[in-house]
């Protein structure tokens, strides 16, 4: 297909102004003047409440929200809407997942009930992102489950070591699908398996993946799966729980309220059927009905296109950055296999100076940990640079950045 | 010349003063900035006054010295103001505002980089607590 770049750029509002090269978008994506209106449209038009209500606004409301939910149940191959739990963000979703497999008891049995053994231990990656992973580690203090992780391979995940940890004790495999620090996109298909046949319940954090890499649940196997709606052009403070229903039904809310009830007396309550009964208050309803919008656009381009196009300015942008002395990549190289995030360091400045010195040219990049701490341990860095790419950026962006590196350089040399 | 980095802060940034760690200390705390994960850790040898009354004894830094991680803000910052305090009294310090910091810097600080700009100070205030 042909990537009509500039006509892709003209989507975005806050693309207008020349000179712009936005490369945060593993912080926060753009958003296309689409899901704007969508959302405009709902607060100035039909913003009601959603579900009961009779009024044509609340139908219309109703009507909408629930066609998102469809919408994002089809982004990811969902068997159907009622797997589809709408949250306030990968945070929420990671936090209310856990919740709900501890309270629910079903982290004892593992995710299949027929291999009965003591389950003693959850694993993860040093890859993950804060929200996936500081749960996960309340979680293991709270149920003296142990945590182990599965450790970085070059930018990759140690497969062989996974075999290892992801025994018949394993409760529960967390793992990211790509990473937000080194774009790496991890083999899940092959950890599923692994713990499919020890009977372990298979968590997918696919926030940075989301708009990236085509997500269905069904080829990767696993049993839940969550990200963000403001990664993928949908506005902040909305995102998506995925839970295969069989498992979904097993399930007890952890959060209590209104809508997530079917009656309540005195003496009880009765839970709503899935998926509102794990959706206790009123929603982010703008929000979901702009990330419905989000996708509509994410896959009028196509989201392999999408990574394709990327992979190629990802790739482009490592080859440029590391002819630059004292620059090093720490990013998956094989841009197929990268979800659009260049993280580097320079010897000659702190993470902090680069972006300070990026911002006066308008180069937008990311300087810390990204709430990845353990994986910055891991690779032996404090902190590092980021440069994240989406659909509207271009060649000309990466070359802004160079530019505006050498003059850190100069600077600080 | 670069309108934040400047020649005083990138020469403080390449060739720290009062960088390292000392042996004979009274105080040992280490300061994190939350925002970006830096962290800086300050050494502080409390001592006598060269003059004064018997009430002032112990009150004078009489050394000091820091290490850690950081950028070039965070980390001119503790050399300059490890120049700065090293032989003021404890109270002096006590009434060392941020002003006094920026002053140091002599060039506007960014809302962005305050963080970077207070950490060596308010690692310090903590440290007179200890």
């Amino acid at each position: 297909m042909t990537f009509d770049i500039q006509k892709i750029r003209n989507c975005f509002p806050q693309l207008k102004s020349d000179g712009y090269h936005y490369l945060d978008s593993a912080a926060t994506s753009l958003t296309p003047a689409k899901v704007i209106d969508a959302v405009d449209e709902y607060y100035r038009d039909y913003r009601a409440n959603v579900h009961r209500a009779l009024f044509s606004e609340a139908v219309t409301a109703t009507d909408k929200y629930e066609e998102a939910r469809r919408k994002a149940a089809q982004f990811i191959h969902a068997k159907s809407a009622e797997e589809i739990i709408i949250t306030s963000g990968a945070t929420e979703s990671s936090n209310i997942l856990v919740r709900t497999l501890e309270e629910s008891g079903v982290l004892k049995e593992g995710g299949d009930p027929t291999v009965m053994t003591e389950r003693a231990s959850i694993v993860t990656t040093e890859m993950e992102h804060h929200s996936a992973l500081v749960p996960l580690q309340q979680l293991a203090k709270r149920t003296k489950l142990e945590l182990k992780y599965i450790p970085l391979k070059d930018f990759g995940l140690d497969y062989a070591v996974a075999e290892k940890l992801i025994t018949e004790k394993t409760a529960l495999v967390s793992v990211i699908l790509a990473s937000n620090v080194t774009g790496t996109i991890n083999d899940v298909e092959k950890i599923a398996d692994m713990a499919h046949k020890v009977g372990a319940i298979v968590v997918v954090d696919a926030t940075a993946a989301a708009g990236h890499v085509p997500l269905d649940v069904r080829k990767l196997d696993v049993d839940a799966l969550y990200f963000s709606g403001h990664k993928m052009m949908a506005p902040t403070g909305v995102g998506i729980l995925w839970v295969k229903k069989p498992l979904l039904e097993k399930l007890e809310p952890s959060s209590f309220g209104g809508h997530m009830i079917s009656s309540v007396e005195k003496d009880g309550a009765e839970w709503a059927p899935i998926p509102e009964r794990f959706e206790a208050g009123t929603k982010n309803i703008g929000g979901m009905i702009g990330l419905g919008a989000a996708i509509d656009h994410l896959e009028e381009v196509g989201v392999e296109n999408i990574h394709e196009y990327v992979s190629e300015i990802a790739s482009y942008a490592m080859t440029k950055l590391e002819s630059i002395p004292g620059v090093s990549v720490l990013a998956e190289h094989d841009a197929k296999k990268n979800a659009g995030v260049v993280s580097f360091v320079c010897d000659f400045a702190h993470p902090h100076d680069v972006a300070e010195i990026l911002a006066r040219d308008r180069v937008a990049v990311r300087p810390g940990h990204h709430c990845a701490e353990v994986l910055h341990a891991a690779l032996e860095v404090k902190a590092t640079t980021r440069a994240s790419f989406h659909l509207y950026n271009t060649k000309e962006d990466v070359d802004a950045l160079v530019a505006s590196l050498e003059k850190a350089r100069a600077i600080f040399q | 010349m670069d309108p934040l980095y400047q020649e005083h802060i990138l020469e403080h940034y390449r060739h720290p003063h009062n960088r390292g760690r000392l042996e004979d200390f009274d105080v040992k705390h280490k300061g994190v900035n939350v925002s970006c994960g830096d962290d800086l850790t300050l050494y502080l040898k409390w001592g006598l006054p060269a003059e004064g009354s018997a009430q002032e004894r112990g009150t004078v830094l009489k050394d000091i010295a820091f290490e850690g991680f950081g950028c070039a803000i965070s980390q001119s910052g503790a050399s300059m103001l490890s120049d700065k305090v090293k032989g003021m009294t404890k109270e002096a310090i006590r009434v060392f505002e941020p002003a006094d910091m920026y002053a140091l810097y002599g060039t506007t600080i960014s809302p962005a980089r305050e963080k970077c700009a207070l950490l060596a100070l308010h690692t310090l205030k903590e440290a007179l607590g200890k």
